[in-house]
C-alpha cells in the first residue's frame, strides 16, 4: 500500500465518523448544542464547526497555498443546520481532493501561509494525517459530551468502519 | 519513502500525545484521578487511563501476534506510579514494533478468536486502529482534565512534528 492508498482509508473513515457524530448531535436539543461545555472552543456547536472548519482551511491550503478565511472565522455558527452545510461541502472538496491527487504529490513539499501570513513548507502527506488527526481527537471531545446528554455517537473504532460494520 | 514512515511518525507522535495526558493528570489527587466523572468512558479519569493503557496493549498484541496479559483495575491508592508504569511498557513495546515494521508485515492478515466470532485484519489496520482509539480516548479525558482546570495543551500531530 501507498501513503495516498492510506490517507484515502482514513479519510473515509474521517467522514464516515463526523456523519456519525452528527447525528447524534442532531438528537440533542438546540439550546444545549449552544451551552453545554466543551474543553477547546466552548459549545458542542462550535467544536463540531471547529472540525469542519479545519478541514476546509486546510484543503484551501493545499489547493491554493492559503486560506482566505480562518478557522475561528468559519467556526463562529450558531444552528446545526450550518454545521451540516459546511461538513457537506467540506467532505465532497475532500473527497474529490483525495480521489484525484497523486502519489508524488502527496510525497511533495508544499508551501502555504498560515491565518496569521506565516510562510510554512512541510510534506503534503503530514498535512493530511494531521487533519484526519485533529478530527478524531475534537470527535473525542464531543463523543464525551454528547454521552453526558444522553445521545451517544456510538462506537467510532477505525476497525468497524474498515470491517464495513457500520 | 512508504506507508511505514506515516505510521512509525504516528506512533512517536502517540507516545509524546500520551505523556501530556500523563503528565496533567500527575497533578491530580487520588480523589479526582478516581471521582466518578459524566463524559468518561469508563468512569472516572483513572479507569479511562488505564482503559487507554490496556487497549494499547492489547492492540499490540494483535499486531505483534503476541499474548496478552489484561491487568488488573488501577489501584485507588497510588493510581498514577501504577498506570506510568504500564504506559513505559506499552509505550516502549510500540517503538519496538514500529522498528519492525515491514511492507510484507503490515499486509499480513492477523486473525483473532473470541467467544464465537473470529475477527480478521489486516497489521495496517491493527496499528491504525491502535492510534486512533488512543486519540480519541486522550481528547476525552483531556476533556475531563481541562474541566479540573489542568488542560493537557495542545496535542495536535502538526505541532508535534515541529518539536
Amino acid at each position: 500500500m501507498s501513503k495516498l492508498e492510506l490517507i484515502r482509508h482514513l479519510y473515509g473513515y474521517n467522514e464516515w465518523a463526523n456523519s456519525k457524530l452528527l447525528d447524534a448531535a442532531s438528537r440533542v436539543p438546540a439550546e444545549q448544542l449552544l451551552d453545554a461545555r466543551v474543553a477547546s472552543w466552548g459549545s458542542l456547536i462550535t467544536d463540531l464547526a471547529h472540525i469542519g472548519g479545519a478541514q476546509a482551511v486546510w484543503l484551501s491550503r493545499w489547493q491554493i497555498g492559503r486560506n482566505p478565511t480562518s478557522v475561528i472565522g468559519v467556526q463562529g455558527m450558531t444552528t446545526l443546520d450550518e454545521v451540516h452545510a459546511l461538513f457537506d461541502e467540506s467532505h465532497a472538496g475532500l473527497r474529490e481532493y483525495v480521489s484525484i491527487i497523486t502519489e508524488d504529490a502527496v510525497e511533495s513539499e508544499l508551501d502555504y501561509s498560515d491565518s496569521r501570513g506565516n510562510q510554512n513548507r512541510r510534506p503534503l502527506w503530514q498535512l493530511m494525517t494531521h487533519v484526519a488527526n485533529h478530527g478524531t481527537y475534537h470527535r473525542g471531545e464531543i463523543a464525551g459530551a454528547l454521552t453526558s446528554l444522553g445521545s451517544s455517537p456510538g462506537d467510532l473504532d477505525f476497525v468497524l468502519w474498515e470491517l464495513g460494520i457500520r | 519513502m512508504s506507508w511505514i514512515e506515516h505510521l512509525r511518525a504516528k506512533i512517536a507522535y502517540n507516545e509524546w500525545a500520551n505523556e501530556k495526558v500523563f503528565s496533567a493528570a500527575d497533578s491530580l489527587s487520588d480523589e479526582q484521578l478516581s471521582a466518578e466523572r459524566t463524559g468518561t468512558s469508563s468512569g472516572s479519569i483513572a479507569r479511562d487511563l488505564a482503559h487507554l493503557v490496556r487497549v494499547q496493549g492489547w492492540w499490540h498484541s494483535v499486531a505483534a501476534d503476541t499474548a496478552f496479559e489484561p491487568p488488573d483495575d488501577p489501584p485507588p491508592d497510588g493510581a498514577m506510579p501504577a498506570l506510568r508504569e504500564r504506559l513505559a511498557g506499552s509505550d516502549a513495546d510500540l517503538r519496538e514494533l514500529a522498528a519492525s515494521l515491514t511492507e510484507e508485515s503490515l499486509d499480513r492478515t492477523i486473525q483473532r478468536t473470541r467467544g464465537n466470532e473470529t475477527w480478521e485484519w489486516s497489521q495496517w489496520q491493527v496499528v491504525e486502529h491502535l492510534l486512533n482509539h488512543s486519540a480519541h480516548h486522550r481528547a476525552e479525558i483531556g476533556q475531563a482534565l481541562f474541566g479540573l482546570g489542568v488542560s493537557p495543551g495542545d496535542m495536535d500531530f502538526i505541532f508535534f512534528l515541529r518539536v
